[in-house]
Protein backbone atom coordinates (compact mmCIF):
# COMPACT_ATOMS: atom_id res chain seq x y z
CA UNK A 1 0.00 0.00 0.00
CA UNK A 2 2.73 2.41 1.21
CA UNK A 3 4.67 1.81 -2.18
CA UNK A 4 1.52 2.37 -4.24
CA UNK A 5 0.77 5.68 -2.63
CA UNK A 6 4.64 6.59 -3.24
CA UNK A 7 4.68 5.62 -7.35
CA UNK A 8 1.15 7.15 -7.39
CA UNK A 9 2.44 10.42 -5.95
CA UNK A 10 5.50 9.73 -8.45
CA UNK A 11 4.05 9.26 -11.60
CA UNK A 12 1.63 12.23 -11.10
CA UNK A 13 4.34 15.20 -10.16
CA UNK A 14 5.99 13.46 -13.19
CA UNK A 15 3.23 13.96 -15.44
CA UNK A 16 3.19 17.23 -14.67
CA UNK A 17 6.58 17.69 -15.01
CA UNK A 18 6.31 16.50 -18.49
CA UNK A 19 3.21 18.75 -19.37
CA UNK A 20 5.17 21.73 -18.18
CA UNK A 21 7.95 20.92 -20.19
CA UNK A 22 5.77 20.52 -23.70
CA UNK A 23 3.51 23.82 -22.36
CA UNK A 24 6.59 25.67 -22.11
CA UNK A 25 8.56 24.34 -25.20
CA UNK A 26 5.45 24.85 -27.28
CA UNK A 27 5.76 28.64 -25.69
CA UNK A 28 9.02 28.78 -27.49
CA UNK A 29 7.97 27.28 -30.97
CA UNK A 30 4.81 29.64 -30.96
CA UNK A 31 7.01 32.32 -30.13
CA UNK A 32 9.36 31.31 -33.10
CA UNK A 33 6.92 31.33 -35.68
CA UNK A 34 5.20 34.41 -34.80
CA UNK A 35 8.07 36.43 -34.97
CA UNK A 36 9.48 34.77 -37.73
CA UNK A 37 6.12 35.81 -39.78
CA UNK A 38 5.83 38.68 -38.48
CA UNK A 39 9.58 39.93 -39.50
CA UNK A 40 8.73 38.70 -43.12
CA UNK A 41 5.37 40.41 -43.03
CA UNK A 42 6.99 43.63 -41.71
CA UNK A 43 9.81 43.40 -44.36
CA UNK A 44 7.12 42.95 -46.95
CA UNK A 45 4.93 46.30 -45.80
CA UNK A 46 8.06 47.89 -45.39
CA UNK A 47 8.62 47.58 -49.87
CA UNK A 48 5.42 49.32 -50.08
CA UNK A 49 6.85 52.93 -50.80
CA UNK A 50 5.44 55.75 -53.01
CA UNK A 51 7.48 55.76 -56.53
CA UNK A 52 7.23 59.70 -57.33
CA UNK A 53 8.71 60.55 -53.36
CA UNK A 54 11.33 58.12 -54.24
CA UNK A 55 12.32 60.02 -57.08
CA UNK A 56 12.49 62.94 -55.15
CA UNK A 57 15.02 61.24 -52.36
CA UNK A 58 12.65 60.25 -50.16
CA UNK A 59 11.26 57.12 -48.47
CA UNK A 60 7.48 57.16 -47.74
CA UNK A 61 5.16 54.99 -47.60
CA UNK A 62 2.35 53.83 -49.23
CA UNK A 63 0.23 53.09 -46.31
CA UNK A 64 -2.90 51.26 -48.14
CA UNK A 65 -0.50 48.74 -49.73
CA UNK A 66 1.90 48.71 -46.67
CA UNK A 67 -1.36 47.09 -44.05
CA UNK A 68 -2.37 45.08 -46.95
CA UNK A 69 0.56 43.13 -47.80
CA UNK A 70 1.23 42.89 -43.88
CA UNK A 71 -1.78 41.15 -43.49
CA UNK A 72 -1.45 39.01 -46.64
CA UNK A 73 2.36 38.16 -45.61
CA UNK A 74 0.92 37.00 -41.74
CA UNK A 75 -1.87 35.01 -43.39
CA UNK A 76 0.30 33.24 -45.88
CA UNK A 77 3.60 32.38 -43.05
CA UNK A 78 0.59 31.46 -40.60
CA UNK A 79 -1.81 30.08 -42.86
CA UNK A 80 -4.64 32.35 -41.38
CA UNK A 81 -7.94 33.33 -42.44
CA UNK A 82 -9.14 36.74 -43.03
CA UNK A 83 -9.63 37.52 -39.80
CA UNK A 84 -6.20 35.84 -38.95
CA UNK A 85 -7.78 32.96 -37.04
CA UNK A 86 -5.76 29.83 -37.69
CA UNK A 87 -6.91 27.53 -40.13
CA UNK A 88 -6.02 23.82 -40.76
CA UNK A 89 -2.68 23.26 -40.92
CA UNK A 90 -1.78 26.84 -38.94
CA UNK A 91 1.52 26.46 -37.01
CA UNK A 92 -0.21 29.07 -34.39
CA UNK A 93 -2.84 27.89 -31.78
CA UNK A 94 -4.73 30.64 -31.71
CA UNK A 95 -5.64 34.19 -33.22
CA UNK A 96 -3.35 36.68 -34.51
CA UNK A 97 -3.55 39.96 -32.93
CA UNK A 98 -1.88 42.92 -34.65
CA UNK A 99 -1.63 45.44 -31.73
CA UNK A 100 0.78 48.36 -33.74
CA UNK A 101 1.34 49.28 -36.73
CA UNK A 102 2.89 52.21 -37.53
CA UNK A 103 4.41 53.50 -40.35
CA UNK A 104 7.18 56.03 -39.92
CA UNK A 105 8.81 57.56 -42.85
CA UNK A 106 10.31 60.82 -44.13
CA UNK A 107 6.69 62.39 -44.16
CA UNK A 108 6.23 62.01 -40.86
CA UNK A 109 9.26 61.67 -38.81
CA UNK A 110 12.58 62.80 -38.42
CA UNK A 111 15.91 60.33 -37.53
CA UNK A 112 17.14 59.46 -35.65
CA UNK A 113 14.37 58.97 -33.37
CA UNK A 114 13.32 57.61 -30.25
CA UNK A 115 10.58 55.43 -30.16
CA UNK A 116 8.21 55.02 -27.56
CA UNK A 117 5.13 52.90 -26.46
CA UNK A 118 3.99 52.65 -23.39
CA UNK A 119 0.78 50.90 -23.40
CA UNK A 120 3.15 47.79 -24.52
CA UNK A 121 6.15 48.60 -22.77
CA UNK A 122 8.32 49.49 -26.35
CA UNK A 123 10.33 51.73 -27.12
CA UNK A 124 13.60 51.45 -29.64
CA UNK A 125 16.24 53.89 -31.28
CA UNK A 126 15.14 54.27 -34.93
CA UNK A 127 17.44 55.17 -37.32
CA UNK A 128 15.71 55.67 -40.89
CA UNK A 129 12.05 54.82 -42.14
CA UNK A 130 10.27 52.05 -40.65
CA UNK A 131 7.91 49.59 -40.49
CA UNK A 132 6.63 49.04 -36.48
CA UNK A 133 5.03 45.97 -35.50
CA UNK A 134 3.35 44.24 -32.25
CA UNK A 135 1.64 41.17 -33.12
CA UNK A 136 0.52 38.85 -30.15
CA UNK A 137 -1.44 35.25 -29.97
CA UNK A 138 -2.52 33.37 -26.67
CA UNK A 139 0.16 31.56 -24.13
CA UNK A 140 -0.34 27.70 -25.23
CA UNK A 141 -2.04 26.20 -22.23
CA UNK A 142 -1.47 22.37 -21.80
CA UNK A 143 -2.55 22.24 -18.25
CA UNK A 144 -5.59 24.21 -16.58
CA UNK A 145 -5.19 26.05 -13.97
CA UNK A 146 -6.35 29.21 -12.52
CA UNK A 147 -3.06 31.07 -13.36
CA UNK A 148 -3.16 33.06 -16.12
CA UNK A 149 -0.24 33.18 -18.50
CA UNK A 150 0.87 36.26 -20.52
CA UNK A 151 0.16 36.17 -24.60
CA UNK A 152 2.97 35.74 -26.45
CA UNK A 153 4.06 39.23 -27.87
CA UNK A 154 6.68 39.97 -30.48
CA UNK A 155 7.86 43.52 -31.55
CA UNK A 156 9.65 44.16 -35.09
CA UNK A 157 10.99 46.73 -36.63
CA UNK A 158 11.71 46.70 -40.00
CA UNK A 159 14.37 49.99 -40.98
CA UNK A 160 15.96 51.52 -43.58
CA UNK A 161 19.39 52.47 -42.97
CA UNK A 162 21.71 53.91 -44.56
CA UNK A 163 24.66 51.89 -46.68
CA UNK A 164 27.83 52.54 -44.58
CA UNK A 165 30.12 50.19 -46.78
CA UNK A 166 32.13 51.97 -49.12
CA UNK B 1 11.37 -0.66 -14.47
CA UNK B 2 9.89 0.19 -17.64
CA UNK B 3 8.13 3.68 -15.97
CA UNK B 4 11.21 4.28 -14.82
CA UNK B 5 12.81 4.06 -18.37
CA UNK B 6 9.89 6.48 -19.41
CA UNK B 7 10.56 8.93 -16.59
CA UNK B 8 14.31 9.15 -17.50
CA UNK B 9 14.09 9.13 -21.27
CA UNK B 10 11.00 11.24 -21.95
CA UNK B 11 11.89 15.12 -21.19
CA UNK B 12 15.21 14.18 -23.41
CA UNK B 13 13.57 13.01 -26.39
CA UNK B 14 11.10 15.95 -26.28
CA UNK B 15 13.46 18.39 -25.64
CA UNK B 16 15.54 16.86 -28.43
CA UNK B 17 12.16 16.87 -30.76
CA UNK B 18 11.41 20.09 -29.83
CA UNK B 19 15.21 21.96 -30.78
CA UNK B 20 15.21 19.91 -34.40
CA UNK B 21 11.64 20.92 -35.17
CA UNK B 22 13.20 24.69 -33.84
CA UNK B 23 16.23 23.92 -36.02
CA UNK B 24 14.29 23.23 -39.02
CA UNK B 25 11.39 26.31 -38.72
CA UNK B 26 14.95 28.96 -38.06
CA UNK B 27 16.70 27.42 -41.31
CA UNK B 28 13.52 28.32 -43.31
CA UNK B 29 13.15 31.58 -42.06
CA UNK B 30 17.12 32.21 -42.54
CA UNK B 31 16.44 30.96 -46.19
CA UNK B 32 13.57 32.79 -46.92
CA UNK B 33 15.07 35.93 -45.49
CA UNK B 34 18.20 35.16 -47.59
CA UNK B 35 16.30 34.66 -51.04
CA UNK B 36 14.41 37.96 -50.68
CA UNK B 37 17.91 39.71 -51.39
CA UNK B 38 18.71 36.99 -54.34
CA UNK B 39 15.74 37.37 -55.74
CA UNK B 40 15.47 33.36 -55.78
CA UNK B 41 16.83 30.44 -53.57
CA UNK B 42 20.82 30.13 -54.96
CA UNK B 43 22.39 26.67 -55.03
CA UNK B 44 24.57 28.31 -52.76
CA UNK B 45 22.40 29.26 -50.06
CA UNK B 46 20.08 25.82 -50.62
CA UNK B 47 23.41 23.98 -49.77
CA UNK B 48 24.34 26.29 -46.78
CA UNK B 49 20.83 24.99 -44.95
CA UNK B 50 21.22 21.58 -46.28
CA UNK B 51 24.55 21.84 -44.55
CA UNK B 52 23.12 23.88 -41.52
CA UNK B 53 20.63 20.79 -41.27
CA UNK B 54 23.24 17.70 -41.76
CA UNK B 55 24.97 19.60 -38.85
CA UNK B 56 22.06 18.66 -36.29
CA UNK B 57 22.35 15.07 -37.05
CA UNK B 58 19.77 14.75 -40.64
CA UNK B 59 21.08 13.19 -43.73
CA UNK B 60 20.78 15.18 -46.95
CA UNK B 61 18.01 12.53 -47.97
CA UNK B 62 15.80 13.26 -45.25
CA UNK B 63 15.38 16.69 -46.43
CA UNK B 64 13.15 18.06 -48.88
CA UNK B 65 13.66 21.74 -49.86
CA UNK B 66 11.33 22.92 -52.11
CA UNK B 67 11.27 26.27 -54.30
CA UNK B 68 10.48 27.98 -57.48
CA UNK B 69 14.36 28.52 -59.17
CA UNK B 70 13.00 31.26 -61.33
CA UNK B 71 13.89 34.84 -60.43
CA UNK B 72 11.23 37.03 -58.87
CA UNK B 73 11.91 41.09 -59.05
CA UNK B 74 10.95 42.97 -56.55
CA UNK B 75 7.74 42.75 -55.23
CA UNK B 76 7.62 39.49 -56.45
CA UNK B 77 6.81 36.66 -54.19
CA UNK B 78 8.90 34.02 -53.39
CA UNK B 79 8.39 30.71 -51.16
CA UNK B 80 9.89 28.50 -49.77
CA UNK B 81 9.04 25.35 -47.74
CA UNK B 82 11.55 22.82 -46.24
CA UNK B 83 10.45 19.15 -45.19
CA UNK B 84 13.21 16.89 -43.14
CA UNK B 85 11.89 13.37 -41.76
CA UNK B 86 11.01 13.04 -38.19
CA UNK B 87 11.88 9.67 -36.48
CA UNK B 88 9.26 9.05 -34.42
CA UNK B 89 9.65 9.23 -30.81
CA UNK B 90 10.04 6.57 -28.72
CA UNK B 91 6.63 7.21 -26.57
CA UNK B 92 3.31 8.26 -27.75
CA UNK B 93 2.36 12.30 -28.21
CA UNK B 94 -0.47 11.89 -25.54
CA UNK B 95 -1.73 15.56 -25.35
CA UNK B 96 -4.04 15.82 -27.60
CA UNK B 97 -6.36 13.71 -30.17
CA UNK B 98 -3.57 14.30 -32.82
CA UNK B 99 -0.71 12.07 -33.64
CA UNK B 100 2.86 13.49 -33.96
CA UNK B 101 3.54 14.05 -37.50
CA UNK B 102 6.13 11.96 -39.60
CA UNK B 103 8.17 15.37 -40.52
CA UNK B 104 9.52 18.59 -39.35
CA UNK B 105 7.64 21.29 -41.60
CA UNK B 106 8.51 24.88 -41.79
CA UNK B 107 7.44 27.46 -45.17
CA UNK B 108 8.00 31.28 -45.48
CA UNK B 109 6.50 33.47 -48.43
CA UNK B 110 8.58 37.35 -48.88
CA UNK B 111 8.50 39.67 -50.91
CA UNK B 112 11.58 39.73 -53.67
CA UNK B 113 13.82 42.85 -52.84
CA UNK B 114 16.18 41.66 -55.89
CA UNK B 115 16.39 44.21 -58.56
CA UNK B 116 18.04 43.34 -62.04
Amino acid sequence: MDFTIKLSVTILIFLFAWLFQEENQSWDLQRTVLKNAANVAAHDASLQIDDDAKSRGFIVFDELAARSVFRDSLQRNLHLDASLAPISGSPVLSDVRVLLFDLLDDSNSTFPLFYEDHSLGFSQWIFGPAVVVVVEIDHPRFIHSSFSHSPVRVPVVAEYKENMVF
Amino acid sequence: MPILLIMILQPMLSYLDYLLDLTVKANTNYLVQKAAVEGRVTPHLRQEVIDNLKAVGFSENQIWIEYDPVVRHRGERIDVSITVFRNRMLFPYLFTSKTLPNSYYAKGSILSEYLD
